[in-house]
């Protein structure tokens, strides 16, 4: 396997003088120039001079010793995440043009610290997608084999990763959305225990699943990431008030791991996706870490509950786009009701507007108790179940049940496409952090595994990440293409 | 007879929301919206086996914090907004009616 | 023919100091359009809303004084539909039936009926605190224009949405109720009545045997009694005529003094209500509930109780109370003079009036003369030194037109010698005198006003120059 180097890595080379920032961010340059014509993983990028003046001020930084933490790596950011010096389309056409005023928490966070943002990734529209394919921007392909998806909806995230064109990248996780792409690119995605991100610029699409997710190609990069962009924010009255040193001090101690397994979930996955998610318990088990098998209260109803809960935030967060405040195109007059209407129809894809129907319904007299109400009380009971479970391991299933689909395979279905998500929205229906870490190939595609861990147990889980890594070797995984 | 009341709430959920469908989308999206909501329709019959369980509407159930003054974000609606849509006196133009022209 | 209202009361915050969610200002008059805003409330997607602490502690203070019932926690609610000055297309509210829990309910309202000088009170139903929309422009009719202007200074100002039980028996009780409520708002610091706008009244309206009217858009206090008179009397013809009165929306006219059918049909609206999931509930603890406590340490009624108890009539001690300068000058020169009704009569009638003659902002803290000069005035009097006639009529007038003029210079001079003036009108009055003596007694009230005429301008006590005159008097008539 070809290997890239890690943000660790880099931040070593960088200071033992052995490589440094301007030589990284031509690396990068030539592969984003390389791939990203077939790839298109990004939906808008920074002029290439400015990214290198800047890894220039880095690098002097480097040499006179004022280097930050992070310090000239290069970073993607997922297209939803607010920028005021980049657009900021969620991958919508009604917001092609839209350039927020104001910087996102975390890319204020990241900039403090060194980090360059090269780019805004893409992704499906409005984060609605498991697969990539619903941005308005065009699909993302799979650096891995184009001719497949790399994962949703933080597609651009995933492959920008996977071929060299970002050190580490932002997404976000409403559902699965870094921890799918992950698996299918063989890169580390983590969606954070809820809160422990701000989501201040953040356009939302379930504002009470979702956080703002790292990713990158080794669960350290992730951790230190993380480390940087967590921590409490007044701009936002869910954040937490906590602010816990996530980085690893290495690998966890395989003795002191309890993994729980919900099998009859595991049990639903494709073949090849069992196989690799087995092999990888079995090494862990080998090497001293105890398997028990749980089943989980109210898991099999976890998905519709999700969808019900995210589809009902959605219509509502999504009610703002009506072509006034926003880029709007064609005749700017007429009555409102159908002049917003218009605009909302010609600007919003398919899968936006079956979820934004979906979400009136639930939230519908008549039909709210039914639907959204109920979903919020089976969320108790999930997230109650999930966090007794977690308290005595970490829950371990496969990241996806199925290997990344081809492009155009997933996308007839909306309810098979939705199946993608069965095991990652565990997590954000409890609020508890999850870690997806590649297990292995499976026939040359990726396949990952997902730790879901209690609340705030980040650190433990990216050490349990780093063991992983150590077993399988799958660290700073390049698809060289 | 399930597909014709669908596509009748179509209609009622389209004008809530605001939502112009063309004819493709309207006729996926009706076979689909019967489709999903008789899959979360599964939501509510879980919980007939579990007595009263409250709601959960923020996942940790916290209280927030209070805001002080903190900074002043004020902006300018031309740091994003194109410049035709503002008027001379820096309001924003909204379409409203349809006016016969002359 | 008994009448029902209830009321819908919207009041700004509009001394919160900040918006209910971002730190714009909550008084956004005097901003050129669109420049009192920021993400949070142009409702841009990624920015999130804060409760700020001062708009909450403003809207509990509020509920505790009407004794409500006020949850544990406070949840915020979205309310759905689609308007122009609407930036998110959802307002931010508390609706109790979505998962909402308001910062009221169920409490009860105390006000002043200025007619009889009693308590009433009337059933409040709950209270719920919520964002502002901006505001609208129109060119020339709202529909005919081709474009809706919106301004967005005002969007996300906290408001007060105050919803009363149907129980006031008349127009007037609701206007009474209305101005007491405001003064109860400026009182603790929520509100500044008097602004443009700063609150709307939408009241339902029934009499015997009819059904409920809606009646929205009353922006005053007197368009308030005015609008329901209307309607009360429009209704009450109705019924005599052996007519019904539907269930309907109609709209104030001020210009014309009437109501209106709205011609817009409202149509069934689906506000699609959950809480709102960027805001978990606000815990109403020991701290916040204190902080409201101690800004009701003083409400209109504490204080019309208060200074009533000192002797004053209610007509003066409301006079004071409702313009909070002049309560707050009252309650500092309280404590520095014996004669509390004297105290009362300069500030609640007289220094009032003056201001009120003269043109001054009467709510304009600054149009007030300090509490210590208005007590100085008040001891030249308890001490005999001038009589309040004089005080009132010669140094009111200038104290008012120059607030902050010490005392001094305003007094004027006094007449030294009062013997001398008495002699000398004795002299001149001959007739007047040989009347008096002749037993007119009224010839000595015309003498007494000769005398003070001689001290032309400066101050004589009228009661030495008629002690005096009568001194001389009687000496005369013994005289023979």
């Amino acid at each position: 396997m070809m290997r890239q180097p890690t943000v660790h890595e880099l931040l070593e080379a960088f200071r033992h003088g052995d490589t440094d920032p301007v030589e990284n961010a031509h690396r990068v340059i030539e592969n984003i120039a390389r791939r990203e014509g077939k790839i298109n993983a990004y939906i808008s990028l920074e002029d290439f001079d400015s990214v290198l003046e800047k890894a220039e001020d880095s690098r002097r930084r480097w040499m006179r010793g004022a280097a930050r933490k992070l310090e000239g790596i290069i970073i993607g950011v997922k297209d939803n995440i607010s920028t005021s010096f980049l657009p900021t389309t969620a991958g919508s056409r009604i917001l092609d043009g839209y350039v927020p005023p104001f910087d996102a928490t975390v890319v204020e966070r990241l900039q403090k610290e060194g980090a360059i943002i090269i780019g805004k990734t893409n992704l499906d529209e409005f984060a609605m997608g498991s697969t990539g394919e619903f941005s308005a921007f065009g699909p993302t392909r799979n650096p891995w084999d184009e001719e497949r998806v790399p994962g949703g909806s933080s597609s651009g995230s995933g492959a920008c990763l996977a071929y060299g064109g970002c050190n580490a990248a932002l997404g976000s996780d409403t559902g699965g959305s870094v921890r799918l792409p992950a698996a299918y690119t063989a890169t580390v995605g983590l969606k954070p225990t809820y809160g422990l991100v701000s989501r201040y610029g953040l356009i939302p699409y379930g504002n009470s699943l979702e956080q703002i997710s790292p990713m990158g190609l080794s669960s350290l990069d992730v951790a230190l990431i993380l480390q940087v962009m967590s921590g409490y924010d007044p701009l936002d009255a869910t954040s937490l008030n906590v602010n816990p040193d996530v980085v690893p001090e290495g690998p966890a101690d395989p003795e002191s791991i309890r993994l729980c397994i919900p099998g009859s979930l595991v049990g639903m996955s494709d073949e090849p996706v069992k196989k690799s998610f087995y092999s990888l318990i079995d090494r862990l088990t080998g090497e001293g870490a105890s398997v028990d098998t749980v089943e989980i209260e109210g898991v099999e109803k976890a998905l519709p509950t999700y969808y019900t809960i995210a589809v009902a935030e959605a219509a509502s967060n999504l009610a703002r786009f009506e072509g006034t405040l926003y880029p709007s195109r064609g005749d700017y007059s007429g009555d409102y009701w159908r002049f917003i209407s218009k605009s909302r129809g010609e600007g919003f894809g398919i899968e936006v507007k079956r979820r934004i129907l979906m979400g009136v319904y639930v939230l519908s007299e008549g039909y709210r108790d039914e639907y959204y109400l109920a979903a919020t009380k089976v969320r108790r009971i999930v997230r109650d179940e999930l966090a007794r479970i977690t308290k005595k391991c970490f829950i371990a299933t496969p990241a996806s049940p199925v290997l990344p689909p081809k492009l155009g395979e997933a996308l007839g279905d909306p309810l098979k496409l939705y199946a993608m998500d069965a095991y990652t929205v565990l997590a954000n229906l409890s609020g508890l952090p999850a870690l997806v870490v590649p297990s292995g190939f499976s026939s040359n595609l990726p396949t990952g595994v997902q730790f879901i861990g209690g609340k705030l147990t980040e650190r433990s889980l990216l050490s349990l990440g780093m063991l992983v890594e150590e077993l399988t070797g799958i660290r700073g995984a390049y698809a060289g293409g | 007879m399930e597909e014709s009341t669908s596509c009748g709430a179509l209609e009622r959920l389209v004008e809530i929301a605001k939502l112009e469908l063309n004819d493709e989308e309207r006729s996926v999206i009706c076979r689909d919206l019967e489709r999903i909501s008789r899959y979360l329709s599964q939501v509510s019959a879980i919980l007939e086996n579990y007595g009263d369980v409250p709601p959960l509407y923020h996942v940790w159930e916290e209280s927030l914090a209070l805001r002080s003054r903190e900074r002043d974000r004020r902006v300018s609606l031309s740091d994003f907004l194109d410049a035709w849509k503002i008027d001379s006196g820096g309001r924003v133009k909204v379409p409203w009616r349809e006016v016969g022209r002359g | 023919m008994r009448v029902r209202i209830g009321l819908e009361i919207h009041v700004q915050l509009s001394n919160a100091g900040t918006k209910l969610f971002c730190d714009c200002d909550s008084e956004y008059r005097g901003f050129p359009p669109n420049s009192n805003v920021c993400p949070v409330c142009l409702g841009l997607p990624g920015a999130l809303p804060v409760p700020g602490r001062r708009p909450v502690v403003l809207a509990l203070a509020t509920a505790l004084s009407m004794k409500c019932k006020i949850p544990e926690r406070l949840v915020f609610t979205r309310k759905h539909y689609f308007y122009p000055d609407l930036p998110k297309n959802y307002q931010i509210t508390q609706f109790e039936k979505a998962g909402g829990a308001p910062v009221c309910l169920e409490g009860e309202l105390e006000y002043l009926d200025t007619d009889s000088w009693e308590w009433r009170s009337v059933g409040i139903s709950r209270i719920n605190l919520e964002e502002d929309p901006g505001r609208t422009y129109y060119e020339g009719d709202i529909l005919r224009s081709r474009y809706a202007y919106v301004d967005y200074n005002r969007s996300g100002v906290p408001l007060l949405e105050i919803v009363t039980k149907p129980e006031i028996p008349s127009p007037r009780q609701a206007r009474m109720l209305v101005e007491y409520l405001l003064l109860l708002l400026e009182y603790i610091g929520a509100v500044n009545p008097r602004l443009e706008g700063v609150f709307r009244v939408d009241a339902n309206i029934s009499v015997e045997g009819g059904e409920r009217v809606e009646v929205k858009n009353i922006g005053s206090t007197l368009d308030l009694e005015k609008a329901l008179k209307f309607e009360a009397k429009r209704q009450t013809a109705i019924v005599e005529r052996g007519g019904r009165v539907e269930r309907e929306t109609r709209h104030w006219d001020s210009a014309r003094g009437m109501t209106k059918p709205l011609r817009l049909k409202e149509e069934e609206a689906d506000y699609l209500y959950f809480p709102d999931p960027d805001l978990p509930p606000v815990e109403v603890g020991k701290d916040l509930l204190s902080e409201a406590i101690g800004i009701l340490k003083t409400t209109p009624r504490s204080l019309f109780e208060r200074i009533s108890s000192m002797g004053i009539r209610s007509e003066i001690a409301w006079s004071i109370v409702s313009t909070p300068p002049a309560s707050k000058r009252f309650l500092e020169a309280e404590k520095m003079v014996s004669d509390k009704r004297l105290l009362g009569r300069m500030i609640g009638v007289d220094l009032k009036g003056e201001l009120k003659e003269q043109g001054r902002d009467l709510h304009k803290d600054s149009a007030w003369p300090p509490a210590e000069r208005i007590a100085e005035l008040v001891k030249l009097v308890e001490r005999g030194e001038y009589t309040y006639d004089t005080i009132k009529g010669l140094v009111l007038p200038k104290l008012a037109s120059n607030p902050l003029s010490p005392i001094q210079p305003l007094l004027p001079e006094k007449v030294d010698d009062v013997k001398a003036l008495v002699d000398e009108v004795l002299k001149r009055e001959s007739k007047a005198v040989r009347d008096y003596l002749s037993g007119r007694g009224k010839a000595l009230n015309y003498l007494v006003g000769q005398v003070v005429r001689a001290a032309k301008g400066k101050a004589i006590d009228p009661r030495k120059a008629r002690e005096e005159l009568l001194n001389k008097l009687r000496e005369l008539e013994a005289r023979g």
